[in-house]
Order: structure tokens, then C-alpha cells, then sequence
């Protein structure tokens, strides 16, 4: 990757997430009180208005970013910021913005400039409801994905490969993703192939796997399984992530097992952080 | 005294209407005063809110804590109506705009240069075309830390306000003893390759020998393509602050 690939309007960078929506992820988390798939809707929601915030100048929001979710659960794969079947899943942040499912006024705590918290009401975009029911089609949505995938890097070869988020609770119930997901790694443009990071929620926090070097120390095949299909970092993703505190090298694979509420807002974080670089354009 | 050159390249020339450098010089025969910001990138509204510190500092001479206290409110209160304004607009503004400064005031009875500088946004002087300082920055190793801003948001700005750090941010250059003063100001990519070349390929030669537009968009376009330039808002003024007789 070169030191000067920037993103610009016309050289984007894509961030695919995929959420797991099974009965399953209805399940509450003990640590914050909350069922996995609210967390996990409001997390991805909380990522997505970052991405925006990013674009978002006094002339209007530029389209840094295309975002895509494809959501899967009981009401099989979709698209998770569109209704419209003829809208693709990848869509600049402008299109994005425009489209929020609804805006939530919540109360937030901040720093009032003098060192005191203090509440202040504040408007929230909803993009992605929480829902949890059904199975685990995660063949078929990473079948859509790569569709998605292959026309985005075709349209822009200039870009920074796109980073796919898959986050799941439990075990495909459609067959072995692998291939799918193998043949998705292939899929890239100039500087690289597209990057697959995997984060398995789990009610509990017991034997949490963080970002592995090797599958050594995994047991369960299901983890070995998500493990082989996670990228490793690529060294511009890791230098970064490494500037934040996290410790991952280039060696760690984009994949955390058993993870906790916190380590969920750290994976996202770390998966969009070719974002926050300052030098857009 | 004699303004050499004066002129700005847009990061992507595509969208040169999205430069957020923004500059001004007045020149009389025996004073000069210009301001450079180069507004930030990754904020809000910062192009609109560094004018604002040029026009004040242009038409004043100073930029004081009472003076940021106003412009801010009146910034403010000019620019957003927040009962128009939709979710996204509403957190722009409250994330806050921010911007560089760099104010220079040059009186030749004195030959006093007063600098105001905050962030990466440089003053270089030179005798002829020989390196005497720099301000704020002094090695091109301080550009790799994320630099001090002034902001939108009135808490934001302390460090520049508080009377303790003065020092840091305001420096007075006696010219006398210099023969052929000239001023160099330039945003973060050429002060960033400016230093960088300081001691063993001087660069101010190259810098001096730009006249026109022409001129500093060859230099720009071969620097950033073979020198490994910051691809960014990149401005550059020149002023030669003595006359021939």
C-alpha cells in the first residue's frame, strides 16, 4: 500500500458489515443488561453516524465512505439500509445519511467545558433496528456480499480494498461459509484484496480470543473455523491499531471469539480505522 | 519592501473551491501584516471559520483572548441557525471547526517582525537566502505530532489564552543586524519539506525562485511526486523586507 493512497470522493472507501440477526442474538448480555443484537444495533449505529461525521462539512457530506449492511436472521438476508431491492448494498455516506430508518432523542452525559458532566439532550440516527429471530444464513449472506463486493472493486480500482465485518453469535446454519469467504479475499482493487474481519458475540465473557497469531490455542473447531476465515492485518491497519493501544501486529487475525460489549466497540473501532485517517480529499 | 510571491494549490484539483488555506497581506512602504490559517481538514466549517481570524487580525493587528471570546460568538451567531438545521449539520457545528494561525506584523522603522503562531502553519526567515529561523515550528519531526488548533469551541482554546504559554506562541525577531531579510510563510506540506531539507539540501533557493503560479504548481506537483510531499492545501508567501538602495 502506497504511503499517498488517499481517499477521495473518487477514490471511496467501502465498509461492509454483516449482523448476525438469529434468535440467538436476543440473548442478554449480564454485563450491560442488554440483548446482543441491541448492542450490536446500537454500536453499528454509533459507527455508522462516526463514518458520516467524517464527511460531514458546512457544504454538505462528502462521499468519502460507501457503507453497506447486509443483515441475516429469521427474515432470511437483506439489505439492512435499504427497502428498496433495486438500491445496491454498498451506498455513499451522503445516500446514508439521507436514509436514517428514524432519529432517537436521547440523553447523553458530557463535559460541560469545565470539567463537570452534566446531561445534555441529543439526537441519535437509527439505521439498524434491533431483531432477533430464525436461523443463521451466513452462506447466503456472504453470497451476497462478494455480488456486492465484486461490482464495488470493478467501479473503483483506485481505492483502498474494502474491509467486510461479519458479526455473529453462533454457527452457520446454511453450510460452511469458508469458500465463499475464501473467494471474497480475492476480490480486491489496485492496493489489495478485500480484508474479512469475524467477531463472535457471546453472552458470557469466558475464554475470549482476541485478534490470535495462530489457531493454537483455539479449541473449539467453530472458532478455528471463524479464525481461517479472518483476515490478518495488513500493515498500514496494524501500525494504526498498534498507535491506539491495541496490541495487534501484523500477524493477529481480524478476530475476536467470546466477545464481551466492550470488546465489540473495540473490533468495530479498530475495523473502520483506515477512516480516521486525515487524508482525505 | 516587495511582496516576492503569494499563492495557494488545493489538495485535489479537482474541488479547488475546497482549499481551507486561507491568507491576506497588506503592504505599505514601511509596514507590512499578513495572516496565513490553513483550516482543518477532518472539521466542520473551518475554510469559513479561518477567514474570520484573518479578517479580525487583518483589519486589528491582534489576536487576544477577549478577541476569540467575540469572533466565536459572532461566528456563531452569523453562521448557523440551528433551528434549521438537520442532525447531521447540528453535530458539524458542535464537533467543532478548527484552524491554524499565523499573523505577522513587520515595521521597518522598528525592524521588528512580530509572529502569532498556532499549529503547523510556519514562518521562515532568511538572510538572502540563508536559513536564520523559524517559528513556531523549528524541525520538521514536530509536524508528526497531531498540532494545536485554535477551535470553534471557546474550552478548546486555552492553551493558546493562557498568559503561562505566551512564549510559545509569540515570537519578535529584531532584523537589524540582518542585511536582506525575507520572510517565508507556508502551510504544514512545505514547511513539513522545508525543514526536512533544512541542513543538507537547502531548499530556500528553490523557494525564492518562485515568482508565479506557474512556478509553484511545477515545484508542488515534483515535490509531492518525487519527494514524498505531504499531499495537501499547500501555500507559500514570500517577502522580501528590505529595499535596494
Amino acid at each position: 500500500m502506497p504511503s499517498q493512497t488517499q481517499i477521495s470522493r473518487e477514490t471511496p472507501s467501502a465498509f461492509l458489515f454483516l449482523v448476525d440477526q438469529s434468535a440467538s442474538m436476543g440473548y442478554v448480555m449480564p454485563s450491560i443488561g442488554k440483548p446482543k443484537a441491541k448492542h450490536v444495533a446500537d454500536v453499528l449505529n454509533r459507527t455508522i453516524l462516526n463514518l458520516i461525521d467524517l464527511c460531514n462539512k458546512a457544504d454538505g457530506i462528502r462521499d468519502y465512505f460507501h457503507i453497506g449492511v447486509i443483515c441475516y436472521g429469521g427474515l432470511g438476508v437483506n439489505n439492512g439500509l435499504s427497502d428498496d431491492p433495486t438500491r445496491p448494498i454498498l451506498n455513499p455516506v451522503s445516500y446514508v445519511a439521507e436514509n436514517t430508518k428514524y432519529i432517537e432523542t436521547i440523553i447523553e452525559k458530557v463535559d460541560n467545558g469545565l470539567g463537570k458532566l452534566i446531561e445534555r439532550q441529543s439526537q441519535f440516527p437509527v439505521w439498524i433496528e434491533s431483531e432477533a429471530n430464525g436461523e443463521t444464513p451466513m452462506c447466503a449472506a456472504f453470497e451476497e456480499a462478494k455480488k456486492a463486493l465484486e461490482e464495488w472493486c470493478l467501479k473503483f480500482k483506485g481505492s483502498y480494498p474494502p474491509i467486510v465485518i461479519n458479526i455473529t453469535d453462533g454457527d452457520s446454519t446454511d453450510g460452511n461459509p469458508e469458500n465463499i469467504v475464501s473467494s471474497i479475499k480475492h476480490i480486491g482493487t489496485i492496493y489489495g484484496d478485500t480484508l474479512v474481519f469475524n467477531i463472535h458475540v457471546s453472552s458470557s465473557s469466558a475464554n475470549v480470543i482476541k485478534y490470535p497469531q495462530t489457531d493454537k490455542t483455539i479449541t473449539d473447531d467453530y472458532a478455528k473455523m471463524l479464525f481461517r476465515m479472518s483476515s490478518k492485518f495488513p500493515e498500514y491497519l496494524a501500525k494504526r491499531a498498534a498507535q491506539r493501544g491495541y496490541n495487534i501486529s501484523t500477524n493477529s487475525s481480524g478476530f475476536v471469539f467470546n466477545a464481551d460489549a466492550a470488546d465489540i466497540v473495540n473490533f468495530l473501532e479498530i475495523g473502520t480505522l483506515p477512516a480516521s485517517q486525515s487524508s482525505r480529499r | 519592501m516587495q511582496l516576492l510571491f503569494a499563492g495557494t494549490i488545493p489538495k485535489n484539483s479537482l474541488y479547488p473551491n475546497e482549499n481551507e488555506d486561507v491568507f491576506d497581506i497588506v503592504m505599505t512602504a514601511q509596514n507590512m501584516r499578513l495572516c496565513l490559517l490553513d483550516g482543518a481538514a477532518v472539521s466542520y466549517d473551518s475554510g469559513t471559520f479561518a477567514k474570520t481570524l484573518c479578517n479580525f487580525f487583518m483589519q486589528k493587528g491582534k489576536l487576544g483572548k477577549t478577541d476569540m471570546r467575540k469572533i466565536i460568538d459572532s461566528y456563531h451567531k452569523e453562521r448557523f441557525d440551528f433551528t434549521k438545521m438537520n442532525v447531521f449539520q447540528k453535530r458539524g457545528v458542535q464537533r467543532g471547526s478548527f484552524t491554524t494561525f499565523l499573523g505577522a506584523q513587520f515595521d521597518q522603522n522598528s525592524a521588528r517582525l512580530d509572529l502569532i503562531a498556532v499549529g503547523d502553519t510556519i514562518a521562515v526567515l532568511l538572510d538572502d537566502d540563508q536559513f536564520i529561523a523559524s517559528f513556531a515550528y523549528t524541525s520538521d519531526k514536530q509536524f508528526d505530532k497531531t498540532p494545536l488548533l485554535l477551535s470553534t469551541r471557546k474550552s478548546d482554546n486555552d492553551f493558546f489564552l493562557d498568559t503561562a504559554n505566551k512564549k510559545r506562541y509569540y515570537q519578535s525577531w529584531d532584523l537589524s543586524g540582518i542585511k536582506k531579510p525575507i520572510l517565508l510563510c507556508m502551510t504544514d506540506p512545505l514547511g513539513e519539506f522545508s525543514l526536512r531539507q533544512k541542513i543538507f539540501n537547502p531548499v530556500w533557493k528553490e523557494l525564492l525562485s518562485i515568482r508565479n503560479m506557474e512556478d509553484f504548481e511545477l515545484f508542488v506537483s515534483d515535490k509531492r511526486r518525487n519527494f514524498g510531499m505531504i499531499i495537501d492545501d499547500s501555500t507559500l508567501l514570500s517577502i522580501k523586507l528590505w529595499s535596494e538602495q
